[in-house]
């Protein structure tokens, strides 16, 4: 698959996402956003549903980013998975529309309130979930980087514990918490995509 | 439904214009989970044409630093925030931030003690890994065998195919069948297709024996533990699977799971699809899809109209499931995956326990989530000890 030259993100930042950095990830959503929007915008012609499939995506991203670096080309990945999540909202709308129709039967006040979109709450609380179930020294590892924003290195030295433990801390941590939205029946295993970018 | 056709589909349906019989063959094709791939195969590579010819837009900070935040926010512990009052809660929020690295500072020891679960760092859990006995009792310890060709059996050969499947080859000229065992130790599992293209999954600590070619009226194999079995259609030759003096189950063709466990108090037989007769002594019992029999310590064969058919089966799709189990029935299916031995000290108590689980996730996974379920155990080497 050809790439366009302006979606090129730099090795750099790829490698900066898997640190947990922030600013990286700001820019790779900032340049990739756009492109889907456009791409996605021709199929989808829903921007609420745009809207939703590119924030599941990215929440993807984010909860594998420790595996970006190691995939041939991160952003072919990224569309396929915006293709998953783009099934799973239509599969949800089919469900909302129902759901409409009822209320539109019973003639409802309520009817045309506008549904919260409960999709990101639901990610959000699952994966707090699993973070509350994680053992106390990868809990911990966790959160300074999370919370606190410090880098591998800087939490190695913090806690005394192996540059390298800590890393592969964090990763089993990453893996747990997308195992965990697996067996919630959140998400489909992702990793079986990333054999076929 | 043709590729095409479903993208129109969904185009028409969400800008409105579609009619009412179009929009319900649309829906139950998407609520078909097995048509996401054909879904996927046919958006991506449209996608992917759309990125290489368009000219991307800029990127609109009103519209997407919101969904950004939110995203940043998902794997941590505050709730997210809706970010119309954000610009001023990002100074409250770092004020907090700078006030909990001060009291970090201030009470947390630089090197905290271990907690107790990270002891069990050494126990990993279960794998593909087995071992074959051939017919002339040579062992082949299959988790370090090479793929390909293992052995040749008269005239069948054994291919390892891949990391954790054996798959035995038809005999051209069926000759005289010989006997193999592959079994599976405590952490354990495997893949096995059998001569007839029937295939089996070999759940931890559990065997099966069968013969190197089918060549008698019935194709019968015997097992130990926990099988899940596909058996290929073969009218003229009923599959039979023996649970050595307790229990056989006479087939066709079908799918269906034994659960047959020495330490479990019960034998279950799951069958999934097709039909199959259970024999236990001079009972007999014809279970529909769906259903399952249990063959109780009393040896009376029970039919069960509407098992958990989820939990039954969940092990082969890589989970725990487990639906109001008490701790021995969970601990003795952990210590089988782990390779551990599990000791209960005093009453084990009639407390139910429900919960999944990848079995991929390391043991100090699960001990954290029983922790945290108020079940707690010690730990020293691989014996965990589960106390009051």
């Amino acid at each position: 698959m050809p790439e366009n030259p302006s979606s090129h993100i730099a090795r750099e930042t790829w490698e900066r996402v898997a640190e947990g950095d922030e600013t990286a990830f700001a820019l790779l959503f900032q340049t990739l956003v756009p492109q889907l929007q456009a791409a996605l915008g021709k199929w989808l012609p829903s921007s609420e549903g745009v809207k939703e499939v590119i924030q599941e995506t990215f929440i993807r991203v984010w909860l594998n980013r420790d595996q970006l670096p190691g995939l041939e080309k991160p952003v072919n990945w990224i569309f396929r998975v915006a293709s998953n999540e783009s099934f799973t909202w239509l599969k949800k709308q089919t469900a909302r529309d129902r759901h409409y129709r009822q209320l539109a039967e019973q003639q409802s006040a309520y009817a045309l309130h506008p549904e919260q979109d409960l999709g990101l709450q639901e990610t959000a609380q699952l994966v707090r979930k699993a973070l509350a179930q994680l053992p106390t020294q990868k809990r911990l590892i966790y959160e300074l980087s999370r919370e606190q924003g410090l880098k591998t290195a800087e939490i190695a030295e913090k806690l005394g514990l192996s540059h390298s433990h800590v890393r592969n801390a964090l990763s089993s941590s990453l893996k747990f918490i997308r195992e965990y939205l697996v067996a919630a029946g959140k998400v489909m295993a992702l990793m079986a995509v990333f054999l076929r970018t | 439904m043709e590729n095409q056709r479903i993208l129109d589909l969904v185009q028409q349906y969400l800008s409105g214009g579609l009619d009412a019989g179009d929009k319900e063959s649309l829906f139950a094709w998407l609520r078909a989970e097995e048509n996401r791939e054909t879904f996927v195969e046919t958006l991506y590579p449209l996608l992917m044409a759309s990125l290489a010819s368009q000219e991307p837009q800029a990127y609109q900070h009103e519209e997407w630093d919101e969904v950004l935040h939110q995203v940043l926010r998902s794997d941590r512990a505050a709730p997210v925030i809706p970010l119309r009052r954000r610009r001023w809660q990002w100074v409250a929020a770092a004020a907090v931030l700078l006030a909990g690295a001060v009291c970090w500072k201030l009470f947390y020891p630089t090197k905290p003690a271990a907690p107790v679960i990270t002891q069990a760092h050494a126990i990993i859990p279960g794998g593909k890994r087995a071992v074959l006995t051939l017919s002339d009792g040579r062992r082949v310890t299959l988790d370090s065998a090479s793929n390909g060709l293992v052995a040749q059996q008269g005239d069948a050969k054994v291919v390892k195919v891949d990391s954790g499947a054996l798959a035995y080859t038809a005999a051209a000229k069926p000759g005289e069948a010989m006997y193999n065992t592959l079994a599976t130790p405590k952490g354990g599992e495997y893949h096995l297709t059998l001569p007839d293209g029937s295939q089996v999954w070999l759940n931890a600590a559990s065997s099966i024996t069968y013969p190197t070619a089918f060549t008698g009226n019935d194709r019968t194999v015997t097992m130990t533990g926990e099988a899940y079995f596909q058996v290929a259609a073969d009218a003229a030759k009923p599959f039979r699977v023996r649970v050595e003096g307790r229990q056989e189950v006479d087939v066709l063709g079908t799918q269906f799971d034994i659960k047959s466990y020495e330490d479990e108090p019960v034998l279950k037989t799951t069958l999934l699809q097709g039909s199959v007769d259970v024999l236990a002594g001079r009972q007999k019992t014809h279970p529909l899809a769906g259903q399952q029999t249990v063959l109780q310590t009393d040896g009376r064969l029970r039919l069960v109209t509407e098992p958990d058919l989820e939990s039954a089966v969940a092990w082969k799709s890589g989970l725990f499931v487990f639906k109001n189990e008490d701790i021995p029935s969970i601990m003795r299916q952990i210590s089988r995956w782990y390779d551990i031995t599990v000791h209960i000290e005093g009453a084990a108590g009639d407390k139910t326990y429900t919960g999944q689980m990848p079995r991929s996730a390391p043991i100090t996974d699960v001990l954290a989530w029983m922790e945290a379920s108020g079940i707690h155990f010690r730990i020293k080497g691989n014996d965990i000890t589960v106390q009051p």
